[in-house]
């Protein structure tokens, strides 16, 4: 627990808290540092070789942290030893390995310290027991943050490779692996991996059985990020998963449909980028989460079907009093938000995100019954706390809208967004939903300071199917200024969760 | 007189002079044994004590030193063979673990005041100790509790927080 040990108060205590913590507190700055002038920075103002000393007593990761102290101490953690500290192998022809090793091997005993070690395979020629000497090397330096790789075209030659870790890595607090089987993560009697704190595992496929010897093997395990991976066999993958994980990510993951967590109640931040066919996934009912990520498929031909919209929302934890950030796309918004079919609207009255600060819309079709949902979703989820909203419309240009707005038959929200001061709608297209969206949120927040606008056409177009009433306050805020268009985004004002995870 | 221990006298910034058994803090501290070896030509022939002058280093940071280095260079009051614990791994129980954890469970200012003086006097085993100690402090925090602690000002603009975060993000 070296992270969060005091990481609790006010910012939900997840590994990323801090960086909330900033979003939301970006306003603050200009007062909080005139109070801390007044106090000296003495250990910023301590010689650079007196902090580099300090620095080689903290474990990577704390040392990585300060960096984002202030400018200062930006890049220093980097040259924090004499030698270097940070090793990349890269296996491209037939010789390589053995050259590599042979270079290796001849470093003097005790081993130098190692932070990092990335091995790159690309080749088809390296002999397991080959692969298995890096491994032991790395782990001899002690190494804290471990990276492998396949990039060979040949997959039987990344098939025969056995990935497993070296008895004893006590120092090992990172572990990522990308195209690399997995199939028997221990080796014999293993120990557990003590400080390994986090596995991003993208596209390596395992057993459920390996994965949950893996998952047994780290009690400390905070951050697990599946991406594209594949499991085989029979089992359920996650009812085993470490005690005290705070992050899971799962993305792209279609081969694993059984997503059934058992109680994780420590969790805060969960992402799931996949297909809705796959649903159910479910949240632990009893946790608290600050975070949520939730992106399906949009190209996915099954339809989110109302057995799907009631498995979403009964598997939606219970408490979501102390979310902060959500991120949800238009196909998940249809689940989260349609109403039982017998209209019973008010076992929903539970979903009150008072903490929510910041709202991402991924909106990719804009249609007049998503804007309906939109709207219901508002009713749903009262978010009178909410700060920043980013809403994302599809990337097309000049695209007809399905559907005439006046068939959007769900009013307008009579909710408050009082605290709305920040909205960034990014690929506007001047659709008539798009413009109704708009000019509903000039009207609710009254605290709004900034409506960023990135779009093709700065300027409005002449749309027939537009009522007048919806245009209008948007080229009155045009004109005093309330509304920026900008036709490039802005790298400054970005969502906390990134748009897509990455692979 | 001859088998009476020397003793020298060490004069802090701020003028207050502290008495120290030569032998004790020459083996403590390479500075001062430097400025001792300086002397001694000199002082040969007198029987006068010498008194050194420590610029940097305040009466409440020198006095916490001495006795730091009392407690730990002394052969006679330390139990043993006085280097005997140095090979005890972290965690194990040597004589003086207690009194070095106590020993650094001050302040921030009076810590950093240690850090300079240990270096200046150049007792390395000190300087270790304080830097570690210091390390402790931004260990298993968050940024803004480091910052707090240290009144450390985030002088990033939004875009370079942002960058520092991306880049190594797993760590945040």
């Amino acid at each position: 627990m070296a992270i969060d040990s005091g990481g609790g108060g006010g910012c939900s205590g997840s590994g990323s808290g801090a960086k909330k913590q900033r979003l939301v507190e970006l306003d603050d700055r200009c007062e909080a540092v005139e109070s801390d002038a007044i106090r000296a920075d003495r250990i910023s103002a301590l010689p650079e070789e007196l902090r580099l000393h300090v620095l080689t007593d903290l474990p990577l990761k704390d040392a990585i942290r300060t960096g984002a102290l202030a400018r200062g101490w930006r890049d220093l953690w980097k040259r924090r030893w004499a030698h270097r500290a940070s090793l990349k192998v890269h296996l491209c022809s037939r010789d390589d390995p053995r050259r590599e090793l042979d270079a290796l091997a001849r470093e003097p005993r005790p081993r130098r310290r190692l932070e990092r070690f990335s091995l790159i395979v690309d080749t088809s020629y390296l002999k397991s027991s080959e692969f298995q000497r890096f491994l032991d090397y790395a782990t001899e330096c002690g190494v804290e943050d471990l990276h492998v790789e396949t990039q060979s075209r040949s997959t039987t030659a990344a098939a025969k490779l056995k990935f497993h870790l070296p008895l004893s890595s006590p120092a090992l607090a990172r572990l990522s692996l990308r195209d690399i089987p997995v199939s028997m993560f221990y080796k014999g009697a293993q120990q557990p991996f003590q400080a390994l704190e986090v596995i991003r595992l993208v596209s390596v496929s395992f057993r459920s059985e390996a994965f949950t010897k893996m998952m047994a093997l780290c009690p400390n395990l905070l951050t697990l990020d599946l991406r594209l991976c594949r499991c085989n066999g029979y089992g359920w993958v996650f009812n085993r998963l470490p005690p005290n994980l705070r992050s899971l990510t799962i993305a792209r993951c279609d081969r694993i449909t059984s997503l059934d967590f058992v109680r994780v109640p420590t969790l805060r931040s969960f992402r799931y980028y996949g297909c809705p066919s796959n649903l159910p996934f479910s949240i632990p009912r009893d946790a608290v989460l600050s975070d949520l990520y939730i992106q399906l498929y949009s190209y996915d031909p099954v339809p989110m079907k109302e057995w799907n919209i009631d498995k979403l929302r009964k598997s939606l934890p219970e408490d979501l009093s102390s979310l902060g950030v959500l991120t949800i796309c238009y196909k998940a918004l249809t689940g989260a938000s349609v109403l039982p079919a017998d209209g019973a609207s008010a076992q929903l009255t539970n979903f009150n995100l008072h903490s929510l600060k910041e709202l991402h819309l991924r909106m990719l079709e804009m249609k007049a019954v998503n804007l309906s949902n939109l709207y219901l979703f508002l009713k749903t989820f009262q978010c009178p706390n909410l700060e920043r909203l980013f809403v994302q419309f599809p990337n097309y240009r000049y695209a007809p809208m399905e559907g005439s707005i006046d068939q959007v038959w769900e009013e307008p929200p009579e909710v408050g967004l009082d605290n709305l001061v920040m909205v960034k709608v990014m690929n506007f297209n001047w659709n008539p939903a798009e413009v109704q969206l708009v000019s509903f949120l000039l009207r609710k927040a009254k605290s709004l300071h900034k409506l960023l606008i990135v779009s093709h056409n700065v300027t409005p177009v002449d749309l027939p199917d537009t009522p007048e009433a919806d245009l209008s306050p948007l080229k009155e805020a045009l004109v005093n200024g309330k509304i920026m268009f900008t036709k490039s985004d802005n790298a400054a004002t970005q969502p906390y969760h990134d748009a897509f995870i990455k692979v | 007189m001859a088998s009476e221990k020397k003793v020298v006298f060490l004069r802090s910034s701020d003028g207050e002079a502290f008495e120290v058994s030569e032998e004790v803090i020459s083996a403590a501290s390479v500075t001062i044994k430097g400025m001792i070896d300086e002397e001694s030509p000199s002082r040969a022939d007198t029987a006068a004590t010498t008194t050194l002058a420590i610029p940097n280093v305040t009466a409440a940071t020198l006095s916490r030193v001495l006795h730091y280095v009392n407690k730990h260079f002394d052969a006679a009051a330390v139990v043993g063979r006085p280097d005997d614990y140095i090979f005890c791994a972290p965690g194990d129980e040597h004589p003086l673990a207690r009194f070095d954890d106590d020993f650094v469970d001050v302040d921030n200012d009076t810590l950093i005041d240690l850090v300079h003086a240990a270096e200046y006097l150049h007792i390395k085993k000190l300087f270790d100790l304080t830097c570690k100690a210091v390390a402790d402090k931004l260990k298993g925090r968050t940024i803004d509790q480091i910052r707090e602690t240290f009144g450390i000002v985030n002088d990033y603009t939004v875009e370079e927080e942002v960058e520092v975060y991306r880049e190594n993000s797993w760590a945040f």
